[in-house]
């Protein structure tokens, strides 16, 4: 991985040495008139899980394996201070605000775009998933989603629905979860070109584009981490929240709350919260809502509590 | 199926180790572990690796288990008298090579050599213990609770949790 920034980098400093040699034809065949800058935009998007829902598949491989269905009825995230930088500590661009997305709005969502980076190799791109506050800028979703995200403290809050047919009988649940969360994603990177690349390339007179993807599928894991056993799957699973609802744990009311969830002891036949602290369904939901963040689709960042 | 993401803890530079395989009895209060090695620089975390088969002073009675665990537990009017024991099998199928990474190691500028003392809590070790289904037993014939058991795997799972490990540096000679 180094061996490829430096590679970068080494390519950068030709470009840059070279330079003088080639203004006279950069002038005829860069139509955008740059200067050795570029444009680095950050989007966002749910994927089809949070935009269409995430089904049943005994199989585990794109769905529940005890045969539920979540529909999302808002996924909504607030993210801060998208950092682009560079492993020296350089920072490119930074966004000082904050924006708020409903990610079950079909499409990608624009979050900001930085112009004038140098063009080369930035090699930590950061960002942060917070609390909303006053200032937050509403991308998707209203201003009523932003007031809720403000006046309860949260980073992250989805509602949906999810529905069983067991026995021909339809079962269905409704939810509503706001987490509080404040989370640093460090050091993204992600597969380009078949190899794994930290942070982002900046070209001349391009723009990059990187999106903070965020995955609905994560609340509903067994696991916060991949077994190292391979014949160890990883699931998601709704039976559990669903129990959480009826006595002793919940209301019975059809509606499953975070404090139902809290009161469930993990299943430890089931369910690894891989050395988190988290002896209950609850807590164990709110580990995972530090996991939602991505980068540039299955691209992966450091995670830390703020 | 679907993917959980093991990527999201980064270990930093080893700044020091100490690799010599050891086991204690708990109970015999605090014991001096071997020495290590290490060089200047801001220790941040440490990795905790459970081995087997054990080595040290708690070696003939731990075999090849990485923890054995024996007491009672009360709640209510119910007191249970239980013996546990996890292997590095079990303990592995959470954390690759039973070596627990990201354990608190309170932040630190090391410029000279110490001690580097590691608290282990086991009482971590029972968050996820659940024994509503464990047999009584007796104080003179503890239930052993097999492998498989929902308590075990409970304890299995309760061996890996970070905050069962902490690590703190003192400045001085080290001893």
């Amino acid at each position: 991985m180094s061996d490829l920034v430096d590679a970068l980098r080494g390519m950068t400093r030709v470009a840059r040495r070279a330079a003088p040699l080639l203004l006279a034809g950069c002038a005829a065949l860069d139509p955008n008139g740059s200067d050795g800058t570029g444009t680095a935009r950050f989007t966002t998007w749910g994927e089809a899980y949070v935009e269409e829902g995430i089904g049943p598949d005994p199989a585990g491989e794109s769905g529940f394996v005890d045969g539920w269905s979540v529909k999302y009825e808002k996924f909504l995230v607030v993210f801060h201070g998208i950092t682009v930088a560079d492993q020296s500590g350089e920072i490119a661009a930074h966004l000082s605000g904050s924006r708020l997305v409903d990610n079950t709005r079909p499409g990608k969502k624009e979050l900001v775009s930085f112009t004038g980076l140098e063009a080369r190799a930035w090699d930590r791109v950061s960002y942060q998933v917070r609390p909303a506050d006053a200032a937050t800028q509403v991308v998707t979703g209203d201003e009523v989603d932003k007031e809720l995200m403000v006046k309860n403290g949260y980073s992250i809050y989805v509602t949906g629905t999810a529905t069983k047919t067991d026995a021909g009988v339809v079962v269905k649940k409704t939810f509503a979860w706001g987490f509080k969360v404040a989370t640093q994603y460090e050091a993204c990177h992600a597969a380009s070109g078949g190899k794994d690349t930290p942070g982002i390339i900046v070209k001349t007179g391009g723009t990059d584009v990187s999106e903070l993807t965020t995955h609905g599928d994560h609340f509903f894991y067994d696991r916060l981490s991949a077994s190292p056993d391979p014949t160890v799957a990883t699931s998601l699973r709704f039976d559990e929240k669903a129990k959480a609802d009826e006595p002793p744990y919940g209301d019975g009311n059809g509606d499953i709350t975070l404090d139902e969830l809290r009161r469930v002891p993990i299943d430890v036949r089931t369910y690894d919260p891989s050395g988190i602290d988290a002896p209950t369904l609850g807590a164990f939901m709110e580990a995972l809502a530090r996991t939602v963040g991505h980068f540039r689709g299955e691209g992966e960042c450091t995670i830390a509590r703020l | 199926m679907a993917n959980a993401h093991p990527g999201h803890y980064v270990a930093g530079s080893a700044l020091g180790q100490m690799l010599s395989p050891t086991s204690y009895d708990l109970f015999s209060g605090v014991q001096a572990l071997p020495e290590g090695d290490g060089v200047t620089g801001t220790y941040r975390s440490a990795r905790f690796t459970f081995g087997s088969p054990a080595k040290g002073a708690a070696a003939a009675e731990l075999g090849s288990h990485v923890a054995i665990a024996e007491g009672s537990a009360s709640k209510a009017d119910r007191t249970v008298f239980f013996r546990l024991t996890a292997d590095l099998a079990q303990v592995a199928k959470s954390v690759t090579g039973g070596q627990i990474d990201g354990c608190v190691l309170d932040e630190v500028a090391v410029e000279d050599a110490g001690t580097i003392a590691l608290v282990v809590k086991p009482s971590i070790w029972f968050n996820l213990v659940d024994f509503t289904d464990v047999p009584s037993g007796s104080p003179s014939a503890p239930t052993e609770i097999p492998e498989g058991d929902t308590a075990q795997i409970g304890f299995a799972l309760g061996l890996v949790q970070l905050t069962a490990y902490h690590f703190r540096y003192t400045a001085g000679s080290a001893r």
